[in-house]
């Protein structure tokens, strides 16, 4: 039965036999029945009703297994049994549905206050459970990875001069690893690439995985058709694929006959042994297709491989009983053992770190999403501050009533049920419509941030739900309880004579809904500094010049199969033809090609020294980022050219290595000194790697908008072929429409060979910020929540003062107070808290900027500025909110107000 | 007069045996039954009564099967057996004699 309660039912066993068969079973089968009727007779609200329907059948078993194991055993006989099966009075379900009844009607009798109390809550909640949901997706989802817990990626460091991290490894030193270690039950390797898909309609491009045979083993992934590798199949580098799950619905229509299938990847027919489920996002990309012959990078020569040549990601499984602490103990031996059995080698001086997957894939986005949660928690706080303060307002006006209730019996257990009653309604009345809220937030989700690493559109699950109901009941309570406290307390006769002569105002009720006003502004204040300060930074990050024009320049990649173009003479000439049609093509002002264009995420790195400068053993050298690129790469990206001369087709494979370099570099290894001419060192071994400096380009942001400037070096294609090369184009068109064309040119050179990810450059400029832009307006919006609900607290709590105190106000204006004097006193009443609320958010806003100090560019995090600004802000939104009930309280007339007390 | 011993069926048993007299019921049905006559139980209380009315044979129960949206739902029904009707008779001639018994009693006393 596919109801999702296999679970239940296996639970059900631990019951006496005829309790399961005789209560259990038919009473099971009555809710299934009911559930699925109402499904069928009206079948909104899905999510919710399963969520019920599951949270009844619970209860069901909890019921039954009363039955079965308190009840039976104290029952006699059938006569026994008389008393329970006659109906009984249920005073206590009586009374409380009594309550509810009435808890409604008083709500809808004060539509203004419920709807405001119902707005902010729905607020709250909706944005408590739209970023619940984010980070569910983001971090809580389980990997479909077995045991996850012992999986961890092994990746190299660097220390001293150049310190990146996070470095793949070489082919020796994966081997190495993998041979001497004794603490992983497995280590393998994978290599991410993209491979070109023919035969299956257009050329298209499909991310891919070059994995070894142990790789799903490894991570415990069952194939849901056929199987996975076998090690022969490595060895030998067989033609055989996997393909993920939605590689076979879209591209295979489903074929049930896919195992033994032929695909053609890269010009080569590939047999389909196994199908498995789609693998994370954040984990493997968009990766369609699984090969063998991980080590098989294009252009890796025997010799680059052994000189460390780095370029695999290696995945480890712990072996049971050991930690995480003695595995990277292991492995920083093992680093050492390596770098002293292979000196030379580039990667021999990196040290091992080993980090769990957990970490791996969510370190990124972690910081931020805290600083959401926190964020959305302050905005409920202060939905629950404001409702409280609404619900006490109310519960003034009803001392009247409660004292009546008192006399003629209730008890104050009751008084206070119905208040925490209504509170209820109000919350989760918030939820249902939250929800709603929710749902609409997360729909505009991908328009703020289009990279975040998400394996489907966000929709709401039944974790969510039970979260945002979860959060109902808890605000409710919240809410409810200081209303409730206040209305059990006893009552004394003179509340009765009092009750709504309008001398109240002050004490009890008013102080707790001054401090509620208080915390309003405070965490207010928090909000509004975080939101300020991110906008402000995320302003200097949008002004930071890239170094290079992202308008009008459009970029594809071109990734040319091994099968076509095995050397570099064929993927040179390739390139040369393609560029020679773009260049002559109308409206393209500029075109180039390059392996690693900047914000891409393709990055190469290697090892450099200055010759005739101070010698450094190739284990210790630093790394600069090496971009390879044709001439014109720089006319098309606008980069400008500071001294020297740019690559020409004078630069061949049979002429002296040049290199050109960006200013930064030749600040770094030549200070002041002209670099032109001078010669370095780039790769793994010096001999044959001298390279001559001939000309100095401005610098660029590769890798991030925020990083530093790398040290960068730019070789031709022709002295350092690579298959793999985006086409970079400036063009008076815009770039969008430029895809066609480029499609075109392609393909009347090679038909097979399809564009990747053909855009505008400026979406990857868009899409580099998309993490930043989402902090920062989703906290622009919490903050501009905060700020109206407290301004809305303000405003009902100086509303019901100026109500109850229209008496005393009547009587100072005809004793001879001014309409000044009146908005003074009404005014006074709200600076007090106000003021209150903005010294005791400053530890607040401290602790914040401790927080944002990591994810802040170009700004400090005590900002003076932004700190006076948002502060002068606030206090100028509560006088405004003050203004209506102040204005108000000075036109009382006092005739009018002494005749109604 | 000769009065009838104590029936042998509380009201909530009369009230749930009634509807058997006429036909077969599936559970749900009767449940419902009650509920128009303002008794809700809880599922488990309704089918722990129904089961005590099997043990004493005043009742059969059992099961079939019916397909609502697509699924097999298991549907206990209850058939009344010879007792159960006599208990249900001699329940129903208790109170008709005890309301006679009450009408004699005023004409004595009035």
């Amino acid at each position: 039965m596919a109801d999702g309660l296999d679970w239940l039912r296996r639970a059900s066993l631990a019951l006496p036999a005829d309790v399961r068969v005789r209560i259990f079973e038919p009473a099971l089968e009555d809710l299934r029945a009911d559930h699925l009727s109402e499904l069928r007779d009206n079948g909104g609200w899905r999510v919710v009703r399963a969520v019920g329907f599951r949270l009844s059948a619970l209860m069901l078993l909890v019921h039954c297994a009363w039955i079965g194991l308190v009840e039976r055993p104290h029952r006699g006989s059938m006569r026994g049994w008389q008393q329970v099966d006659a109906p009984r009075p249920r005073v206590v379900a009586d009374t409380l549905v009594q309550d509810a009844r009435y808890a409604g009607r008083m709500l809808v009798k004060h539509p203004v206050l419920t709807g405001l109390a119902a707005l902010s809550l729905t607020l709250g909640i909706g944005a408590n459970t739209a970023v619940f949901s984010l980070i569910d997706a983001l971090f809580l989802r389980p990997l479909p990875y077995a045991a996850t817990q012992d999986v961890v990626r092994i990746w190299g460091n660097m220390p001293g001069g150049g310190g990146v991290a996070m470095l793949q490894l070489s082919v020796p030193k994966f081997e190495y690893v993998r041979d001497h270690q004794h603490t992983f039950n497995a280590v393998a390797a994978d290599l991410g690439i993209n491979l070109t898909l023919t035969g299956l309609g257009d050329p298209a491009q499909v991310g891919g995985e070059r994995v070894t045979a142990n790789y799903f083993d490894l991570l415990g992934i069952q194939p849901l058709l056929g199987r996975t590798f076998v090690p022969e199949e490595e060895e030998r580098g067989a033609p055989v694929a996997v393909v993920t799950r939605s590689f076979w619905l879209k591209r295979l229509q489903s074929d049930p006959a896919v195992l033994g299938r032929a695909i053609t990847l890269d010009g080569v027919p590939h047999t389909i042994v196994g199908v498995v489920r789609d693998l994370p996002v954040s984990d493997v990309a968009r990766t369609e297709v699984f090969v063998t012959r991980p080590f098989a990078l294009p252009g890796l020569t025997p010799a680059l491989r052994e000189q460390g040549r780095s370029f695999l990601r290696v995945t480890a499984r712990l072996k049971p009983a050991v930690t995480l602490a003695r595995a990277r103990a292991e492995l920083r031996l093992l680093a050492e053992q390596y770098q002293r059995s292979r000196r030379s080698a580039a990667d021999a001086g990196w040290e091992l770190a080993a980090v769990s997957l957990r970490d791996d894939l969510d370190a990124g986005l972690r910081p931020s999403m805290v600083t959401l949660l926190g964020s959305v928690g302050f905005v409920l706080l202060i939905a629950c501050c404001n409702v409280a303060n609404l619900l006490m307002a109310r519960f003034v006006g009803r001392r009247g009533e409660i004292a009546l209730r008192t006399a003629l019996g209730a008890g104050r257990v009751r008084i206070a049920r119905l208040f925490l009653i209504e509170s209820l309604w109000l919350s989760v009345g918030g939820a249902v419509l939250g929800l709603l809220v929710a749902r609409a937030g997360l729909r505009a989700l991908p328009s703020i941030a289009a990279n975040l690493p998400l394996q489907a559109p966000i929709e709401l699950n039944l974790t969510v739900v039970a979260f945002a109901l979860g959060m109902a009941l808890m605000t409710g309570v919240l809410v409810g309880v200081a209303p409730a406290i206040q209305a059990a307390r006893p009552a004394s006769a003179d509340v009765l004579k009092d009750a709504g002569r309008g001398l109240s105002g002050a004490g009890g009720p008013h102080q707790v809904r001054s401090a509620l006003v208080t915390c309003q502004v405070a965490v207010s204040l928090v909000l509004l500094v975080g939101a300020t300060l991110l906008l402000a930074s995320f302003a200097r990050v949008q002004r930071e010049a890239p170094g290079f024009d992202v308008t009008h320049v459009f970029k594809a990649n071109l990734s040319l199969p091994a099968a076509r173009y095995p050397d570099g003479e064929s993927q040179n000439t390739f390139f040369d033809a393609l560029l020679g049609r773009v260049r002559a093509t109308p409206g393209v002002r500029a075109a180039g090609l390059i392996y690693g264009l900047p914000l891409s995420g393709w990055e190469a790195r290697t090892p450099y020294a200055v010759v005739g400068g101070q010698t450094v053993p190739m284990s210790a050298r630093p790394l600069g980022l090496l971009r390879t690129i044709t001439p014109g790469y720089f006319s098309a990206l606008s980069i400008p050219l500071l001294a020297g001369r740019d690559l020409s087709t004078r630069d061949r494979a049979d002429t002296p290595p040049v290199v050109i370099i960006s200013r930064s570099t030749a600040r770094k290894l030549f200070a002041e000194q002209d670099p032109i001419g001078r010669v370095v060192y780039l790769g793994p071994k010096d001999s044959g790697s001298s390279t001559h400096v001939v000309g100095v380009v401005g610098d660029v942001r590769s890798v991030s908008l925020t990083g530093p400037n790398d040290v960068e070096f730019y070789v031709p294609f022709t002295q350092h072929p690579y298959a793999f090369a985006t086409l970079a184009v400036q063009t008076a068109l815009d770039p969008a429409i430029f895809e066609h064309t480029a499609t075109t040119l392609t393909r009347g050179i090679d038909a097979q060979l399809p564009l990747n990810q053909p855009g505008a450059l400026e979406t990857l400029v868009v899409a580099s910020l998309g993490p930043r832009r989402l902090l920062m307006s989703l906290l622009i919006v919490f903050a501009a929540l905060a700020v109206s609900l407290a301004a809305v607290g303000i405003y009902s709590v100086l509303t019901f003062l100026v109500r109850q105190r229209t008496t005393e106000i009547g009587l100072r204006v005809a004793l001879g107070a001014s309409r000044a004097d009146v908005f003074r006193l009404v005014t006074g009443e709200a600076v007090k808290p106000v003021a209150a609320g903005l010294i005791i958010g400053l530890p607040g806003v401290a602790l914040l900027a401790k927080v944002l100090a990591s994810q802040l560019y170009g700004i400090s995090a005590f900002d003076p500025l932004t700190l006076t600004g948002a502060t002068l802000g606030l206090g100028l939104v509560a006088m405004v909110a003050c203004l209506g009930p102040a204005r108000r309280a000075a036109r009382v007339d006092p005739l009018v107000a002494l005749r109604a007390s | 007069m000769s009065r009838s011993r104590l029936p042998p069926l509380t009201h909530l048993q009369f009230l749930v045996l009634a509807p058997l007299l006429a036909a077969e019921q599936p559970g749900r049905a009767l449940r419902r039954e009650l509920a128009l006559h303002g008794v809700r139980r809880s599922r488990p209380a309704f089918y722990q009564m129904m089961g005590r009315l099997e043990e004493a044979g005043w009742v059969d129960g059992s099961y079939t099967q019916k397909i609502v949206q697509g699924q097999i739902i298991k549907e206990r029904r209850y058939r009344i057996t010879a007792a159960g009707a006599r208990a249900w008779t001699e329940t129903r001639t208790f109170y008709t004699e005890a309301s006679r018994f009450v009408g004699r009693a005023a004409l004595v006393h009035g």
